[in-house]
C-alpha cells in the first residue's frame, strides 16, 4: 500500500485554500462567454434568420397589426438556447448580443424569456421609384400584351415574368426560404406562409423583376422581345460622325453592347434597365443624372455619354469576345496601364481565375447565380462558360482568397 | 424502598444517563466531532469545508423533513432500530470512564471491556436490522458488507482488548485484566500504556480500527453511497436517518474515548492534583477537575479524530470489501497480535 | 423554538440529489464541478447524495427522454417532503436542440413542478450555486409553510 497524497494532504492543511468563494465574492465571466442574450429591436428587419438557424427553436415571434404598421415582438427563450451565437453570427443587422451575464435563474418560465417589440419597417425603397414611374408604365404599353402588374398591398413580392430571367438570385437571397425558382422550367413560386415582406428578394433582383409595395405597377410584355421598344426612346448611334447626345445622357451602341446589365447595375440612379433576355437596353430619361457612370463601366465600351467623335469614342483597350456581336470590332493595342499586374481583369466584365491564389474551394462556382463557372477541386480546374456568364461579379465578392479578378 | 436517598441516586443516574456522560454529551462531542472532521477533509483536500456546527444542521434538518416507511418494511423494526443503536452507544459511553471519573464506580472490579465489545456489536447490528427491514436490494448487499466489515474489525479489536488486558494484569500480578476502570487506574498510578514497548502496536492497532469500526473512509464499503446508495440506510428518511447519522457521529466519540481510556488513561487523571494545589477544594474543585478532565477528553478525541478519521480519508480511496477484510485480518491482526505476544512475555 | 431550529437548518442543510435524465453529460460534469476544491458548494452544506430518499434539492439534467421519464418521475416521489427540484441546463426545462425528438417527453415541467430553472447550455458553475442558493431559500420557504 502506498498513500501518494499524504505529504499533500498535510501541506494543504496550512496552506489557503483554492476555493473561489463564489457567492460571498462576485466572479466575472470570461471575455468572450456567452450569457443572457440581449435583443435591440430598433436593429431588427425581422428577416427572420435567426429564427431559421436556431438549433433550439428558442427564437418565436408575434405579430399583430396596429395602425402604425405591423408589430412585431421577437422573444428568445433561454431555456431552450444553447448559447450557440449562430443567431447573432446570421443577424446581419447586430440587433442580437451575447452578454457575459451567467446569473440565468428563474423561478418561473417568463424570467428566461428575452422580447423585444418594433414596428416593422417598409422594406427599403429604390431611388429611383417616384419620377419614374409614369414615363416607364407609357412607354411600355405601345407594345404590351398582357395585364399590368401591381403590387401587393400585403408587403409581399410580385414577379414581373417579362423581365424575369429566373437567374435565382432572389431566391438564394430570400431569408426565409420562400422563394422557389426553377431556371429550367422558368417558374417562380412563393410560398405564402413563409414569406415575410422583408423585401430582399426585391433588392437584390438584377433585373428589378420583383415589385414590392410603393413600386409602380408594370405592364406585361410581350414574351417575344421588343426591340423596336428599346430604340424608342436612346437614339440609336448610327451617324458615323459624331454619336452621342447634346445632353450628356448615355447612347448605346447596339452593335457593341452584350446586353450584360452592368451598366444598369452600377447606374447610380436606376436609370438604365437592360434585359439579357430580350436584348434590350432603356434608359429612363427622366432619372438619367447624365453622370457617365455607364459609359465608364461599359466593357464593351458600348455606351457614349456626350458627343463625341465615332472613331476616337470607344476606349482603345477594348477587346472583343466572340460572344458579342462585334459589328464594327475596333481593335486597338493593350495599353500598359499597370505593367506591375501580370493578370489583369478582363475587360468584358466577365471574371478571371488567379490560379496562384485559387485553392479552388468551389464557393465561386455555388455563388454564380446562373451557375457559369465549373471548379473541380480534385483536378483543379477553373472553368467559366462565357455564353452564361452574365458578368455580375458575385464569383469575385465570394472569393475568400481574391483569387478572382473583376 | 422509596426513600430519599433512592430519588436522590435515580436523578442523579437519570442526570448520567440523559445529561454527562449519557445522551446530551454524546450527542454535542460527537456531532462536533463530525463537523471538525468534515472540515478537517475539506482543508486537506485544499477546500474551505462546512462550517463545523453543519451536522447539527444535519442532524435538525433530518428531523424536520418527511419520514417515509416503505412499503415492503417492517415498520416498527424500521422505526426502532436507529434508536436500538443510539441507546447501545449511550451506554457503552457510560462505560467508558472519563479519566477519574467513573459512572459505575462502586463496581470495580466488573469486566466491563467485554461488555463494551458485545455493546459495540449492537449498533452494527441495529443498522443491519433496519436495513434488513426496508427490504431493499441495496440495503441486502450493504448488509453483507456490514457483516463482513464487522467480523473483520472484531477479531483485532478482541486482540487489541486482550493485549491491554494482559499487559495491565502482568504489572498488576493478576493475570487479565477486564475492567476498564482497573485499567485506567493502573494508568494512572503508573502512567500511560502507551509508554509500554509491548502496546505500541496494539495502539497503532486501534488507531486502525477505529475508521473501520465506524465505517469511515476508506473502510465504508457497507455506506458506498456512489456505488450502493449508501447501502442500509438507502431506504431511510427523515429523522431515523438523522438518528443513524447521530450514532455514527457518536460511535466517533465512543471509540476515540476508548483508545484514550486504554491506551492514554494517565493524562488527564493528574489534573485533582493540580486543582488542588491551587488551593480549591470541596465541591468547587471537583466540579473544576472533573470539567478539565472531560475538556481533556474532548481535546485528545479531536486530535485521535484528526489523526485516524480525517488524514486516513483525505489519503485514501475506498477499500473494496474484501481488500478490507484481508488487510485488517492481516496486518491490523498482526499487529495486535505482536502486543499480545510482547505482553505475554512482560516487554 | 424547535421548529424555528429546524426551519434554519433546512436551509443550511441541503442535500443534492443527480438525475440524469438523458443528458450530454455536460450539465453532469458542471454539476459535480461545483463540488470541487475550486467551488465547494460544501461551504454552504451542500452535499451530494447517493439516494434520493436523503435528498431535499433535486438536480435533473438532461431532455427527460420517454426510457427515462418513469424512472425520473418515481425517483422525484421517493424524496421525502420538504424537496425542491431543479432543473439544470436548457434540456430539461424545454428539450433544446432535442425538441421535436420522438424520443423526447420533456419538458420535466409537463409533470412535476419545478422550482427553479437553471438556464444554460451547461450553466456556468457559479450559476449552478446561484441556482442551488436559490433553491435552499424554496426549501426553508416550504419547511416554514410544514404543519
Amino acid at each position: 500500500m502506498d498513500f501518494p497524497f499524504v505529504k499533500e494532504a498535510i501541506s494543504s492543511l496550512f496552506q489557503k485554500s483554492s476555493c473561489d468563494m463564489y457567492p460571498v465574492k462576485p466572479s466575472e465571466a470570461a471575455p468572450n462567454y456567452r450569457g443572457r442574450i440581449v435583443f435591440h429591436p430598433d436593429k431588427c428587419i425581422n428577416c427572420m434568420m435567426c429564427e431559421r438557424v436556431c438549433s433550439g427553436n428558442a427564437i418565436t415571434h408575434t405579430s399583430e397589426q396596429t395602425p402604425e404598421g405591423e408589430r412585431i415582438t421577437r422573444t428568445f427563450y433561454l431555456g431552450s438556447c444553447t448559447f450557440c451565437a449562430t443567431c447573432m453570427d446570421f443577424c446581419g443587422h447586430g440587433a442580437i448580443e451575447f452578454t457575459r451575464d451567467y446569473h440565468m435563474i428563474a423561478t418561473k418560465e417568463e424570467d428566461l424569456m428575452v422580447s423585444g417589440t418594433f414596428l416593422k419597417k417598409p422594406p427599403v425603397k429604390k431611388p429611383k421609384p417616384a419620377a419614374p414611374a409614369a414615363p416607364k408604365a407609357e412607354a411600355k404599353p405601345a407594345v404590351a400584351a398582357g395585364t399590368v402588374i401591381k403590387p401587393r398591398d400585403d408587403g409581399k413580392p410580385v414577379q414581373v415574368p417579362s423581365k424575369c430571367v429566373y437567374c435565382t438570385i432572389c431566391a438564394k437571397k430570400c431569408p426565409a426560404g420562400a422563394l422557389t425558382v426553377d431556371r429550367a422550367a422558368k417558374t417562380w413560386t412563393l410560398d405564402e406562409d413563409s414569406c415575410v415582406g422583408c423585401g430582399t428578394c426585391a433588392e437584390a433582383c438584377p433585373k428589378k423583376a420583383i415589385l414590392m409595395p410603393g413600386d409602380e405597377p408594370v405592364t406585361v410584355e410581350a414574351a417575344a422581345p421588343a426591340a423596336p421598344k428599346a430604340e424608342a426612346k436612346p437614339a440609336p448611334a448610327a451617324a458615323p460622325a459624331t454619336i452621342g447626345r447634346e445632353d450628356g445622357k448615355p447612347v448605346q451602341d447596339p452593335d457593341k453592347c452584350v446586353y450584360c446589365t452592368i451598366c444598369a447595375k452600377k447606374c447610380p440612379a436606376g436609370a438604365l434597365e437592360v434585359d439579357r433576355a430580350a436584348k434590350t437596353w432603356k434608359l429612363d430619361e427622366d432619372s438619367c443624372v447624365a453622370c457617365g457612370t455607364c459609359e465608364s463601366v461599359c466593357p464593351k465600351k458600348a455606351i457614349v455619354c456626350g458627343v463625341q467623335d465615332a472613331p476616337a469614342a470607344p476606349a482603345p483597350k477594348a477587346e472583343e469576345k466572340p460572344a458579342a456581336p462585334a459589328a464594327a470590332p475596333v481593335e486597338a493595342p493593350k495599353a500598359d496601364e499597370k505593367p506591375a499586374e501580370p493578370l489583369k481583369p478582363r475587360d468584358d466584365g466577365r471574371p478571371l481565375q488567379d490560379p496562384s491564389k485559387c485553392v479552388y474551394c468551389t464557393i465561386c462556382a455555388k455563388k454564380c447565380p446562373v451557375g457559369a463557372l465549373e471548379v473541380d477541386r480534385a483536378a483543379k480546374t477553373w472553368k467559366l462558360d462565357e455564353d452564361l456568364c452574365i458578368g455580375c461579379g458575385t464569383c469575385a465578392a465570394s472569393c475568400p482568397k481574391q483569387a478572382i479578378l473583376y | 424502598m422509596f426513600t430519599p436517598a433512592f430519588f436522590t441516586t435515580a436523578l442523579l443516574y437519570l442526570g448520567y444517563i440523559l445529561i454527562f456522560p449519557g445522551f446530551l454529551f454524546c450527542f454535542v462531542v460527537g456531532l462536533l466531532l463530525c463537523g471538525i472532521d468534515r472540515k478537517a477533509v475539506a482543508r486537506m483536500q485544499k477546500r474551505v469545508g462546512p462550517p463545523i456546527l453543519q451536522p447539527f444542521y444535519d442532524f435538525f434538518k433530518l428531523c424536520g423533513k418527511e419520514t417515509i416507511v416503505p412499503a415492503a418494511a417492517s415498520r416498527t423494526t424500521f422505526m426502532l432500530a436507529p434508536l436500538v443503536g443510539l441507546a447501545a452507544l449511550v451506554v457503552i459511553q457510560l462505560f467508558i470512564p472519563v479519566f477519574n471519573f467513573r459512572v459505575f464506580r462502586n463496581l470495580p472490579e466488573v469486566a466491563d471491556m467485554i461488555v463494551i465489545l458485545y455493546l459495540l456489536l449492537i449498533p452494527a447490528v441495529s443498522v443491519m436490522l433496519g436495513g434488513a427491514a426496508t427490504g431493499s436490494p441495496y440495503a441486502g448487499i450493504g448488509l453483507s458488507r456490514e457483516m463482513v466489515t464487522v467480523l473483520a474489525v472484531e477479531l483485532p479489536l478482541v486482540m487489541v482488548l486482550l493485549s491491554v488486558a494482559k499487559a495491565v494484569g502482568n504489572e498488576l500480578g493478576t493475570g487479565l485484566v477486564f475492567s476498564l476502570s482497573g485499567v485506567v487506574d493502573y494508568q494512572a498510578a503508573h502512567g500511560s500504556l502507551i509508554g509500554h514497548v509491548s502496546m505500541i502496536p496494539a495502539a497503532l492497532a486501534m488507531l486502525l480500527i477505529i475508521p473501520g469500526e465506524t465505517g469511515n473512509h476508506p473502510f465504508d464499503a457497507a455506506e458506498a453511497e456512489t456505488e450502493i446508495c449508501e447501502g442500509l440506510l438507502a431506504e431511510y428518511s427523515g429523522a431515523p436517518l438523522g438518528i443513524y447519522k447521530l450514532s455514527h457521529a457518536v460511535k466517533m466519540l465512543t471509540l476515540t474515548s476508548l483508545f484514550v481510556a486504554l491506551f492514554l488513561g494517565g493524562i488527564g487523571t493528574g489534573v485533582e492534583h493540580l486543582v488542588a494545589a491551587i488551593g480549591l477544594t470541596g465541591g468547587v474543585a471537583a466540579a473544576l477537575s472533573l470539567i478539565l478532565q472531560v475538556l481533556i477528553l474532548v481535546l485528545l478525541c479531536i486530535v485521535l479524530t484528526l489523526v485516524t478519521i480525517s488524514f486516513v480519508h483525505a489519503v485514501t480511496a475506498r477499500l473494496k470489501i474484501e481488500q478490507l477484510f484481508k488487510y485488517y485480518w492481516t496486518v491490523v491482526t498482526g499487529l495486535a497480535l505482536i502486543s499480545l505476544v510482547l505482553a505475554w512475555y512482560g516487554f | 423554538m424547535f421548529k424555528k431550529l429546524i426551519e434554519e437548518s433546512t436551509g443550511k442543510s441541503p442535500w443534492l440529489f443527480h438525475i440524469n435524465a438523458g443528458s450530454c453529460n455536460g450539465c453532469d460534469i458542471e454539476l459535480v464541478s461545483v463540488l470541487t476544491p475550486r467551488y465547494d458548494a460544501e461551504r454552504l452544506g451542500f452535499k451530494l447524495s447517493g439516494t434520493p430518499r436523503h435528498a431535499d434539492i433535486v438536480v435533473v439534467t438532461g431532455p427527460v427522454t420517454q426510457q427515462s421519464l418513469n424512472r425520473v418521475l418515481r425517483t422525484i416521489e421517493q424524496v421525502p417532503e420538504p424537496r425542491c427540484i431543479v432543473t439544470m441546463g436548457s434540456c430539461p426545462q424545454s428539450g433544446n436542440v432535442f425538441r421535436g425528438s420522438y424520443a423526447i417527453a420533456g419538458p420535466l415541467s409537463k409533470y412535476v413542478h419545478v422550482d427553479v430553472d437553471v438556464a444554460g447550455c451547461t450553466p456556468k458553475p457559479e450559476a449552478v450555486i446561484d441556482g442551488l442558493v436559490k433553491a435552499t431559500e424554496i426549501l426553508r420557504e416550504k419547511r416554514r409553510a410544514m404543519k
